[in-house]
């Protein structure tokens, strides 16, 4: 299968996704796309186990999905091992989080910001560790946005859970990239710190980036997202306009996940 | 006298072993059981290519460049296994290591092993060759620190440790990250069997089994993984614990007795210190 003219030129499009484990379906033809240049906050919201997490697996290529494609740019990336579709600009976050526990604070943004490929890893030997003083400074701005800064030399460990997520998220932007997969961004997160993040995904969208979120308690999104995807057992269900969406009647099945956090 | 410079050869050459496994073990995460077998290729290679009338600092860096590619080859093939099942496959090659050094008559000469090693230095003394050794060991020592605490390919090592899925998602070669921290360990580790091989003056595969692979991981272990300091006072405590138990004569069994003791002091030692003396990193 290939792509249309004017899909070539969409940044993400992702074509009759299917992905089964063990015989049960977390998958099945999903379609999705995303115009270039649109910005703007996708919301992939639905129950638990509707397939939000495995479909950012997939997209993002820690999945191979078992019929359909990913085009990132244009290009086929469904069966790109995952560093390289991290490299093309696909830049992911974790609903568990994944910090690098025993690297600090600092150490976690600095070493998102730089890549080694190929003979490069060889060079990384005589490279500083610490980086450019451009890349610190900026690794510092971000962590005084987050009121980490004072933390800086902490190990990642020694932090709470909505710091962690923080650093998380702080390591996703040091990385940069054109597509923000980010898996549950504010969940469990305090009044204050569900603030800080929502601001980096508006200076995000503000910056051109597009960004996925897929997101049980959405609320506090729902006023910077331009799109709603609903998810349910594997099959999109909805796909539209955020007001559009909720007024639909897939509404029961997005507020019946809201009962608990997981 | 002559026993001081026994001992300092032997701490110096384990010094540069266990700092090498720390590469792999406290920076990348990977519980190697194979490194004994890098060591005997730099034994080996040295052996051979002084018997063939090279000089020692000839077969020197040949010998630590087999144990690099060698150790590289089995990063590459290792690096797809992941966690406890790593383990296993270094453990794999530790064995097939040693077998090859068994059976490979027409190389190694098998369990008779190769004699008349010449030992290089002023006159060959043992001070002159304790003097070699210590200096290869602090030279190896600066370099692994130097590596590990300021390089940005370290870092890269760490964030694989910590979280392979995650320096995925930031673009990490993992393969390539690992293969080449298994040739550098391997490469170091062969510099500490080129000055055994050259110390004994004799090599056979008995020096390089699965159980000094375990040796030398337990110095990184008991020292401290992630830490060069500590995996040096590893190396120090377990080369010299056997001989100073050596002196302590527990009759009438002292062999067994011997084991015992040290297996105690091991257990003893790590409960009480679980990350080890100085260790950074913690196994989780």
């Amino acid at each position: 299968m290939s792509l249309s003219k004017e899909e070539f030129a969409d940044l993400l499009v992702v074509k009759d996704l299917t992905k089964s484990f063990n015989g049960n379906a977390a998958l099945s033809r999903v379609s999705f796309s995303l115009r270039n240049g649109g910005g703007g906050v996708v919301l992939l919201v639905g129950p638990n186990g509707a397939g939000k997490t495995t479909f950012l697996d997939v997209v993002c290529g820690f999945l191979r999905p078992d019929l359909g494609q990913v085009f990132f740019e244009g290009r086929d990336v469904t069966n790109l091992p995952s560093e390289k579709t991290a490299r093309a600009g696909v830049t992911r976050s974790f609903q568990e989080i994944r910090v690098l526990r025993q690297m600090t604070v600092m150490d976690n943004l600095v070493m998102a910001s730089r890549c080694f490929v190929g003979i490069e890893v060889v060079t990384a030997l005589l490279k500083d560790r610490k980086g450019p003083h451009e890349i610190r400074e900026r690794a510092g701005s971000i962590l005084n946005e987050f009121d980490l800064y004072g933390k800086r030399d902490r190990l990642a460990k020694d932090l709470s859970f909505g710091e962690m997520k923080l650093v998380g998220l702080g390591r996703a932007l040091m990385k940069g990239g054109r597509l923000f997969l980010l898996d549950e961004p504010i969940a469990g997160l305090s009044e204050r710190a569900m603030e800080k993040v929502i601001q980096i995904i508006a200076s995000l969208v503000r910056d051109g980036k597009a960004v996925v979120a897929a997101e049980h308690k959405f609320q506090p999104l729902l006023n910077f997202c331009e799109r709603m995807v609903v998810l349910c057992a594997g099959e999109k269900i909805a796909d539209g306009l955020p007001h559009e969406v909720l007024a639909g009647p897939s509404t029961t099945i997005i507020y019946a996940g809201q009962g608990h956090d997981a | 006298m002559e026993y001081f410079y026994y001992l300092v050869t032997l701490v110096g050459i384990y010094v540069v072993l266990a700092a090498s496994l720390d590469l792999l073990v406290g920076n990348t995460g990977v519980v190697s059981v194979s490194h004994a077998t890098f060591y005997g290729v730099g034994a080996y290679a040295t052996a051979i290519l002084i018997k063939h009338g090279l000089s020692f600092w000839k077969s020197l860096p040949v010998a630590v460049l087999c144990g690099a590619v060698t150790a590289f080859v089995v990063g590459m093939l290792c690096s797809r296994l992941r966690g406890d099942y790593l383990a296993l496959g270094t453990f794999a090659v530790g064995m097939v290591g040693h077998n090859i050094m068994v059976t490979w008559e027409s190389l190694t000469q098998g369990p008779f092993g190769i004699t008349g090693i010449h030992r290089p230095g002023i006159g060959g003394s043992s001070a002159a060759f304790a003097c070699l050794v210590a200096t290869f060991a602090v030279l190896a020592l600066c370099c692994i620190a130097g590596i590990t605490r300021f390089s940005a390919f370290a870092d890269d090592l760490r964030a694989i440790r910590d979280d392979e899925i995650a320096a995925l998602s930031l673009g990490t070669e993992l393969t390539l990250h690992k293969s080449i921290a298994f040739g550098l360990s391997g490469a170091f580790a062969a510099l500490g069997g080129s000055l055994y091989a050259c110390w004994i003056g004799f090599v056979d595969p008995s020096g390089f089994t699965v159980s000094e692979s375990i040796l030398i991981l337990s110095m990184v272990i008991l020292g401290g993984a992630g830490s060069v300091l500590g995996v040096s006072l590893g190396a120090i405590l377990l080369a010299v614990l056997p001989e100073l138990l050596r002196f302590a004569r527990i009759s009438p069994y002292p062999a067994a007795l011997h084991q015992m003791v040290y297996g105690l002091a091991l257990v003893v030692l790590m409960a009480r210190y679980p990350k080890g003396f100085l260790g950074k990193y913690e196994f989780e």
